[in-house]
């Protein structure tokens, strides 16, 4: 009789092929959480301003305005960014925010939820656990809310638009990394544990041609239009070849980028300054057929577009 | 139309190849996490790159800018952007003489900080007036990129060596004898017909150089819908072809049934024809899964009778797109 030596041996490598994630960032997600902002281009919540920058970022360093602190609409350490946080029209939400940092006051705000595994931690990160206040103002995350769209009432929807004197990541850097990212999942009846390695390529600047039809997202917590999304095909930094196709490109309702995509017909090619997050719609539809348990697999993942214009250059 | 033994015979090998391939990947991506082989590779091409100066390597390594990218606390990064690396030098190099982006303070730091070797090779990379680079910057990233072009290639040079030890140790400890299997599919209708069907389910599948996707989204007016990709599909081999393993494989308990009682030149003949069993198979695993997937594709397509028009040759090689 044969002896059953290779299942024995096989369990093996199965444990190693997760161990070497063990010091990669690790968040817990609720499935609710997911569902909700699955097809959503921000959120909506309020903020505790822990700490925050004392002046936003020099342009060559992205322009950024960052704070982090607390929600409980999100219940994970975060950040959130102001974009081109030096503008005249961001400055008002800056002195707010600044007004607020450190007085534990839960203020409203409205941006981009923004999963990335920029900043890890050593510890899992579990969403709706105690989230202590943060000590400085870049905390192990991978939760942000960024671009701010919206604090304290007041809306900086025009901040999202190129960073002048800021060089951004080329298409074939940025993409040909996200490529090649991977991520565990693991799958139960209420969370998605989602465990991948350290990446950066914030903000990254590509030429990509509409492959689809623009789609409205969900409504936002307000009841109005969140943004829409669209699939694109992104071409390398000539603009010649295709480097991915089908990259869902998300657009903020009421920003300069969205009103770009409105006045392009279908199968414009347009210049796009975009960051990259955590694709929730491709978890969902995983999940939704039976997805389960758990698997190691390409990381999701879609743009968030900052800035946009047409390649004759019309904004 | 063809039912051969022998392609079904070489159908059975290749897939074996194929599987003990996907193995012998998975634990050699498994070492080089655990080993940190990318992050060591790094610092020694960085090393090499600041001319082996282990203060400045040092003072690099601590730069706050260069510790944003450890996995964990007190890790070492196994991936550094250009971006980062050359303001983390230009932010050493000029110290408190000016701003990271101070030419003037940039080049006296460069005289006064660094050892001659890289002092030499930094000004002369500044004083590079080509008009594909223009910052200080930019020309100190792209002297990076070069040199990280040098990392890849020791790192290539480094999975090749392991995946020749895994592919040996594997080879030997589970007795993957290729003259044995090829014995075995030759002289065993059934086990050969059930191994060509787990390789026909094997070659539909996806090509295993990359990673599988979660979810395509390829609804192109319909971006909230997405193809998922084998929702249970999790392992690295299926039961059956894990069961299919286990009846092609020997075993030296069993190998070694096979030599009692034998001896002088017929026992000799037989330990030598095992050995050149284990080293083929080791070869062949050495040629990665990639490769083994795309031979049993072609065995496969003999196998059909040929491809229906606009089938795909294999699966590295789509079939064009028609209107």
């Amino acid at each position: 009789m044969k002896s059953r030596r290779v299942p024995h041996f096989l369990t093996l490598p199965m444990l190693l092929f997760i161990a070497p994630l063990a010091n990669a960032q690790t968040i817990v997600l609720q499935r609710t959480f997911i569902e909700k902002y699955k097809n959503r281009a921000t959120i909506d919540g309020t903020f505790i301003v822990d700490k925050a920058h004392p002046r936003p970022n020099s342009p060559a360093n992205d322009g950024d305005l960052h704070a982090a602190g607390r929600s409980i609409d999100v219940g994970l350490p975060m950040v959130a960014e102001i974009m081109n946080a030096a503008g005249t029209s961001q400055a008002d939400v800056v002195r707010a925010i600044h007004a607020n940092q450190g007085n534990a006051t839960a203020v409203p705000i409205s941006g981009a939820w923004r999963i990335w595994f920029e900043h890890p931690s050593r510890q899992p990160q579990i969403q709706f656990d105690d989230v202590p206040p943060a000590g400085n103002t870049n905390p192990d995350h991978c939760f942000e809310i960024h671009p701010i769209t919206a604090y304290a009432g007041k809306p900086i929807l025009q901040s999202l638009q190129e960073i002048n004197g800021f060089t951004p990541k080329d298409a074939e850097s940025a993409f040909g990394r996200y490529e090649k990212l991977s991520a565990s999942l693991e799958i139960d009846d209420q969370t998605v544990t989602i465990t991948s390695k350290q990446v950066g390529f914030n903000y990254v600047k590509f030429i990509a041609q509409l492959a689809g039809k623009p789609d409205s997202l969900d409504n936002n917590d307000a009841g109005t239009l969140d943004g829409q999304v669209v699939l694109a095909n992104v071409f390398d930094n000539a603009g010649d070849a295709v480097l991915v196709n089908n990259v869902r490109l998300i657009f903020i309702a009421g920003t300069g980028p969205a009103q770009a995509l409105t006045n392009s017909p279908d199968g414009a090619t347009l210049e796009l300054l975009a960051l990259p997050r955590l694709d929730l719609n491709a978890i969902s539809t995983f999940i939704d057929a039976g997805g389960s348990g758990s698997v190691v697999r390409k990381l999701p993942y879609e743009m968030i577009v900052v800035g946009a214009k047409n390649v004759d250059g019309t904004p | 139309m063809f039912g051969l033994p022998i392609l079904e015979v070489a159908i059975g090998l290749s897939f074996v190849y194929l599987l003990l391939s996907l193995i012998c990947t998975t634990l050699n991506e498994t070492i080089a996490g655990l080993t940190g082989r990318r992050a060591d590779l790094l610092e020694k091409g960085i090393s090499s790159l600041l001319g082996d100066d282990p203060d400045l390597k040092k003072k690099l390594f601590d730069h706050p800018l260069i510790g944003s990218f450890e996995q964990a606390k007190n890790a070492r990064p196994s991936y550094l952007p250009a971006s980062k690396f050359a303001l983390a030098l230009m932010d050493i190099v000029t110290g408190d003489k000016g701003a990271a982006n101070d030419a003037g303070a940039l080049r006296e730091g460069i005289k006064t900080v660094l050892k001659p070797a890289l002092r030499t090779s930094l000004l002369a990379i500044l004083a590079d007036s080509s008009p594909k680079v223009k910052s200080d910057q930019e020309k100190i990233e792209a002297w990076y990129d070069e040199g990280m072009d040098r990392v890849s290639g020791w790192y290539k040079r480094h999975t090749h060596l392991w995946i020749w030890i895994l592919a040996a140790v594997m080879t030997i400890g589970l007795d993957a004898d290729s003259v044995h299997i090829f014995k075995t599919l030759w002289t065993n209708q059934a086990i050969r017909t059930a191994v060509v069907e787990s390789a026909k389910r094997r070659s539909q599948g996806e090509r295993p150089e990359a990673l599988i996707p979660l979810v395509i989204h390829n609804s192109q007016n319909d971006p909230k819908k997405g193809t998922v990709v084998a929702p249970h599909n999790n392992d690295v081999l299926t039961k059956e072809e894990t069961s299919e393993l286990n009846d092609l494989l020997i075993g030296w308990k069993d190998a070694a049934k096979e030599w009692k009682g034998k001896t002088g030149w017929e026992l000799f003949g037989l330990i030598l024809l095992h050995i050149l069993g284990l080293l083929f198979t080791a070869a062949a695993v050495t040629l990665g899964a990639p490769f083994w997937f795309d031979t049993l594709n072609r065995f496969m397509n003999i196998r059909s009778a040929g491809r229906a028009p606009g089938e795909p040759r294999d699966k590295s090689h789509p079939a064009p797109a028609t209107a």
